[in-house]
């Protein structure tokens, strides 16, 4: 899992860098000027790049703006795949599909620029939707531009991707819980096993505690009971004496 | 039944554009919009879909970088009324000004900070500085 968070944290970062020269626009491109600051001196500077930004010690200080596009991008898919799966959640369905995907260009599209192209038409046919069709003249007159760099495929079985768990129906389990629906996929077998653990501990410490309550005798000094019982204080303990600020009061009165 | 020599016309385009899909080699790799596709709760086998969301972001951005290239045109194109401060490098670069105009038409807000300062008082009046 480390790994692969290595992996994807390498993969970003060359497309920050692949972005960049991309955005390096038709005249060609030159790293941004060093953002002045006002040093303690109050005299202008130059700043000195920051750690973060500088890739390595000698190195030209990254431009913010091709970070900050890289960084949109990464948004954009994130917020096009959560409204693609709200979609698909709120018909009962785990896995999306390409309404689920048109529906979310065309929300992200309305929101963002306040409305698309046949949008006023809400009996529309999502297949036909401008959006695709946008898509469609892209691929066909954009340049085809891979990524720059070779990736590292994940070691494993090749060519399977994770499948996900099945659903109670599909499993023709019952969910433990009556609020859980059924068309979710199964908990782990693990949750299972804590959650029938969790009630057995439940069910053991009310036990033990309604003993506890019993066995309160008149000067309210707990009896002793068996060993094995958590949070339960032996009965003869040493008296513990102290008090507060006492080592400030004693420098006062010169002790 | 021109209604529905057009309807075939267009799904025979549709699935002819996401078979394609599976040729055509998007900028972002699929392992990383996959990632982010697994880290927003999107679950789909179909690898198309996969491919038809990086060439959605791979829109979504040239188009926001063609609208920077413009800003920036125009900012260059604009007559400069003291000669001295004209750039002399006539090059095209990208910055965050011409990015966050760019932006605020599709509802991004970015904002960038102009300079940073060593303390609260840096760059105050020294008098000023004592209060």
């Amino acid at each position: 899992m480390e790994e692969a968070a290595v992996e994807l944290d390498a993969l970003h970062r060359l497309m920050k860098q692949h972005l960049a020269l991309r955005s390096s626009l038709k005249e060609g491109a030159r790293p941004l000027a060093k953002p002045l600051t006002i040093n303690d001196n109050d005299t202008i500077g130059e700043r000195s790049p920051s750690p973060k930004s500088a890739a390595a010690p000698g190195s030209p200080p990254r431009s913010p703006a091709p970070s900050a596009l890289s960084d949109v991008a990464a948004l954009y898919i994130e917020a096009l795949a959560r409204s693609a799966a709200g979609h698909a959640n709120d018909r009962g369905r785990t896995d999306s599909n390409l309404l689920d995907l048109v529906r979310a260009l065309e929300e992200l599209e309305a929101a963002a620029c306040g409305g698309f192209l046949g949008g006023s038409d809400p009996p529309r046919l999502l297949l036909r939707s401008s959006k695709l069709t946008e898509l469609m003249a892209f691929v066909r007159d954009a340049d085809e531009v891979p990524f720059a760099k070779p990736i590292r495929r994940r070691a494993g079985k090749g060519g399977e991707r994770r499948r996900a768990p099945p659903s109670f129906v599909e499993a023709g389990k019952e969910p433990p819980m009556p609020h859980v629906p059924r068309w979710l996929p199964c908990f782990p077998e693990s949750w299972e096993g804590w959650g029938r653990r969790g009630e057995k501990e439940m069910a053991a410490k009310e036990e033990k505690e309604e003993e506890m309550a019993v066995g309160m005798g008149m000067d309210g000094v707990v009896k002793r009971e068996e060993s094995g019982v958590a949070g339960v204080l032996p009965e003869e303990r040493a008296r513990v004496r102290f008090r507060i600020g006492a080592g400030s009061d004693r420098r006062r009165r010169g002790r | 039944m021109n209604n529905e020599g057009r309807q075939h016309d267009d799904d025979s385009a549709l699935t002819e554009f996401l078979s394609s899909l599976m040729d055509y080699t998007p900028t972002i790799p699929d392992e990383l919009v996959e990632h982010y596709l697994s880290r927003s709760g999107f679950y789909c086998p179909d690898l198309r879909l996969t491919r038809l969301v990086a060439v959605a972001a791979q829109k979504f951005i040239s188009d926001v970088a063609s609208d920077a290239l413009q800003h920036c045109k125009a900012r260059v194109a604009a007559p400069v009324k003291d000669k001295s401060k004209q750039p002399k490098d006539k090059r095209l670069v990208l910055t965050m000004e011409d990015l966050s105009k760019a932006l605020r038409e599709y509802g991004v807000n970015l904002k960038h900070q102009e300079y940073f300062a060593d303390s609260s008082s840096t760059g105050m009046d020294p008098a000023s500085r004592e209060e």
